[in-house]
């Protein structure tokens, strides 16, 4: 597969909001992206290589690495009825603390600064509500903690001047 | 060695905007005790808005979309020629003042901004006084918005 270019501008850096995490509110076959993340200030996707180091008899070092387990976490994250991705996970986590959906959930992450907007679609991420409160005068706050899982599927991602994003898996 | 971020001040087109809408709002309060002008003051009598710094970002979402605020005060000018004039002019001002709080709803702000709240920094008092009997006292507010 050949490499992707940055789409952005030579000598710039790249804006954080090119890079941004949505949660599938509809259905696996009529997938509706909804963006996670309002409000939130700062959020990295960590990747975990599982690495290990050996050195050999003849004093050479040697390193060992598994494809990542990536996880991210989105705190503090305010309720807001007009976050639909938020609402979802409520209604799973709070009402209805379904576990196995939480760990079964669909997620598409877009890199809209690389090529063609380069996405990575996960179908069995897990997501885990950490809490639900805050201080006393504030927000109610509600931090999410999403491990991706399942099924890596690779594409591009468009986005509609409504905001609507709508995934194309590589060939 | 502590990091300072730099403050970010939204656009001038942005400010503007809400500098005016505010006008618009203040002008529907019943208790007035006239026109509310846009810094702009007679020389005994007048009430107006006052941008107090430029309206800046306090938060910057990773979806884009951030929190601003824009401080402003509001002046009223009379002659006060004894204590209870004085006292008169912060009592209408801490009233203006609670009113803006309790109605923030109906604040009228351009498209795509949204989530405004609005708070008194401190209670109203007098700013200046002048040769000819004049006093300018004031109310800072602090109006908190978002663009998402």
């Amino acid at each position: 597969m050949a490499d992707i270019n940055f789409n952005t501008e030579a000598g710039r850096t790249i804006a954080r909001e090119l890079l941004i995490a949505y949660l599938n509110t509809g259905t696996a076959s009529e997938p509706v992206w909804s963006p996670i993340g309002k409000r939130v200030e700062d959020s990295d996707t960590e990747y975990d290589w599982d690495t290990e180091t050996k050195r050999d008899i003849l004093g050479a070092t040697y390193g060992r690495m598994k494809k990542p387990t990536i996880t991210q976490t989105f705190d503090p994250c305010e309720l807001d009825a007009g976050d639909v991705a938020q609402q979802k996970l409520w209604n799973l986590a709070v009402k209805e603390q379904d576990a196995q959906a939480l760990a079964n959930q669909d997620m598409l992450i877009v890199h809209f600064y690389a090529g063609s907007n380069f996405a990575e679609r996960y179908e069995s991420c897990m997501i885990e509500i950490t809490g639900l409160g805050g201080e006393g005068g504030g927000d109610i706050e509600m931090p999410i903690n999403v491990t991706y899982g399942g099924t890596r599927t690779t594409g591009t991602a468009t986005k509609a001047a409504g905001g609507a994003i709508t995934f194309t898996a590589d060939p | 060695m502590d990091e300072k971020k730099t403050r970010v001040l939204v656009s001038a087109s942005e400010q503007t905007e809400i500098a005016r809408a505010v006008l618009i709002w203040l002008n529907t309060y019943e208790d007035k005790p006239k026109k509310v002008d846009f810094e702009y003051l007679g020389k005994t009598s007048g009430i107006c808005v006052s941008v107090v710094q430029a309206a800046f970002k306090t938060r910057q979402y990773i979806t884009g979309g951030y929190e601003a605020q824009f401080q402003f005060q509001v002046v009223l000018r009379l002659i006060a020629d004894d204590v209870e004039k004085r006292l008169k002019a912060d009592e209408d001002l801490n009233k203006l003042g609670e009113w803006m709080e309790a109605n923030v709803s109906s604040l009228n702000l351009p498209n795509g901004i949204s989530n405004s709240r609005i708070r008194r920094d401190m209670a109203a008092a007098i700013m200046a006084r002048y040769d000819n009997n004049a006093e300018d006292h004031s109310i800072t507010m602090t109006l908190t918005y978002e663009v998402i």
